[in-house]
């Protein structure tokens, strides 16, 4: 079988850990040459490490994707280096969760920096270096940018935000046959989340207001992010796919009876 | 491969994009049923599949549920099982439904326009669209899916494996382009995925709904190149898709790689809607 991502290049950010990790280590699988991008060089190493041991090609590079210039900067040096740039994954993201009346100005904003801040800056860069050959940039949103969901009144914002734009850049992207779409993760299973749902009791609930009963695997989103990225993709663009186990096709509450059993 | 010990129902596989997914599948490593109303044309694409010797093919009107239930019979005589059902048939009008009377008052309508006159003749489909028309093109689109669904779920249920339902409805169950009678059944798909993958999650099926844009198929090489070159036109990505763009998209949706998607809709037009 051919490698769906042979001879690609991809910049991903926030790759040391959950989604961006996994999806860092699924795009090294179909072949293609992997910049990782996040804040922490140790989890970018160890990721490329794993990448390389398995007889793929990464390469890690450290910075704050809400840095313009350094994001920038990483982006052409991987074009340049590299020759070509396909695919960028926005995948980073900040987060402060608060209840509204509990929300600085500043706690507002820091949602923005990255979850949306950094996508711009990613696609702005971006898109000229991948329109000279076509590709694809991958912008992770969340049901949290879809659905009302308390505490997370920034992020959800940003997350909805991160919709709005994709939807433009694909247009904009078009006429070069850059394809911009976006991924929907509901909950899924990764440091982050499991910071908000330390205990099991906690995931079991809200495993049973999602139709397939249970969280998902960061490794699910990849293959959705993989399939966006490649060419069995060609004719989507400005699309928001979810990733969610059903979650947006039932009450945002998740009033099924199952929900009402385990809260 | 990723399909591999997979059986995969396909309705309306004897043409366009029915066809070309029957292919890409049994390409993927799946045993393929090819159903189609026409048996000459299913047991064309039967015989361009990979592996067509472990395929069939049903003639089935999946508009008629006790046609229905006897490919279903078929299925389970034959695999015990079934893994991946495609919703894929469907029609976009049929004679006397009073489309052509539409059609007709539009190209009525585009002269007077390109004469330099104020258009004094609308479209006004639904004052002469039958009921039987209505019913007939709704009765095959989503009637179709229906019936097929119930019989799947059924299989699927009792194996106690999940499986996976892809129901093609399509763009113009939001932009209102085509028939009213086809708009209304390929938007009346999207509530039945939504319902069926809430209920049926809990059985590990999933079920998702894809909506293609303009499609290179038999129907549309059918309209005039000039039409044609309008529509690529109209869709950012400059061009119309081809039938295999769309059997990658139900690849996606078919295989263990969405196992996580569910009660989703996904746009596969060129960016021609999004929302």
């Amino acid at each position: 079988m051919a490698q769906r991502l042979a001879n690609k290049v991809a910049l991903i950010t926030g790759a040391g850990t959950g989604i961006g990790a996994a999806t860092a280590k699924r795009f090294a699988q179909e072949g293609a040459t992997v910049v990782l991008c996040g804040r922490r060089l140790e989890p970018l190493q160890a990721v490329a490490r794993e990448i390389s041991a398995a007889g793929g090609r990464a390469e890690a590079v450290a910075l704050d994707a809400s840095d313009e210039q350094a994001f920038t900067r990483a982006i052409q040096d991987a074009a340049e280096k590299f020759g070509h740039l396909d695919i960028l994954v926005n995948n980073a993201y900040s987060m402060v969760g608060a209840a509204i009346v509990d929300s600085s100005n500043e706690d507002w904003r820091a949602n923005f920096t990255v979850s949306l801040d950094a996508a711009f800056f990613g696609i702005r860069a971006a898109m000229p270096l991948i329109g000279r050959q076509g590709g694809a940039i991958v912008n992770l949103s969340s049901v949290c940018g879809q659905l009302g969901t308390p505490y997370t009144a920034g992020y959800g914002a940003a997350k909805a935000g991160v919709l709005s734009l994709t939807r433009t850049a694909a247009l904009e992207g078009a006429p070069t046959n850059v394809r911009v779409n976006a991924v929907v993760p509901g909950v899924v299973l990764t440091p982050g989340s499991e910071a908000a749902l330390p205990t099991a009791e906690a995931q079991n609930a809200t495993a049973a207001g999602v139709p397939l009963r249970r969280l998902g695997d960061p490794r699910e989103v990849a293959n959705a992010i993989l399939f966006l990225a490649s060419d069995e993709a060609s004719y989507i663009t400005g699309v928001a796919l979810n990733v969610d186990g059903g979650k947006t096709c039932e009450l945002p509450s998740g009033a099924n009876m199952d929900a009402f059993d385990a809260t | 491969m990723r399909l591999a010990g997979k059986i995969a129902l396909v309705t309306g596989a004897g043409s366009g994009i029915g066809r070309a997914i029957a292919q890409t599948f049994a390409a993927e490593g799946a045993t393929v049923v090819v159903s189609d109303i026409s048996a000459e044309s299913a047991q064309e694409t039967l015989a361009s599949l990979a592996g067509k010797e472990t395929c069939i093919t049903g003639t089935c009107d999946v508009s008629d549920g006790a046609s229905v239930k006897r490919l279903f019979g078929e299925i389970e005589k034959q695999y015990g099982r079934l893994d991946i059902l495609v919703n894929n048939a469907g029609i976009g009008q049929t004679p006397g439904d009073g489309f052509d009377k539409y059609q007709a008052r539009l190209a009525q309508r585009m002269e007077q326009l390109q004469r330099g006159e104020t258009p004094t003749v609308f479209g006004d489909q639904i004052v002469d669209m039958t009921d039987a028309g209505f019913d007939t093109v709704v009765g095959v689109n989503l009637g179709g899916a229906f019936h097929c669904s119930r019989e799947a779920a059924r299989l699927m249920i009792k194996n106690g494996e999940g499986g996976s339902i892809v129901n093609i409805s399509s763009t113009g169950a939001f932009s209102g382009e085509g028939g009213l009678h086809y708009c209304a059944a390929k938007a009346g798909i999207l509530g039945l995925t939504h319902g069926l993958a809430a209920d049926l999650g809990p059985r590990k099926i999933r079920v998702n709904a894809i909506c293609p844009g303009p499609t290179l198929t038999p129907a549309l090489l059918a309209i005039s190149e000039e039409w044609r070159q309008s529509m690529a036109a109209a869709s950012p990505l400059g061009r119309l898709a081809e039938p295999e763009e769309v059997a990658t998209t139900a690849l996606f949706l078919a295989s263990d790689e969405s196992s996580y998607v569910t009660g989703h809709t996904l746009l596969a037009n060129g960016g021609t809607y999004m929302h």
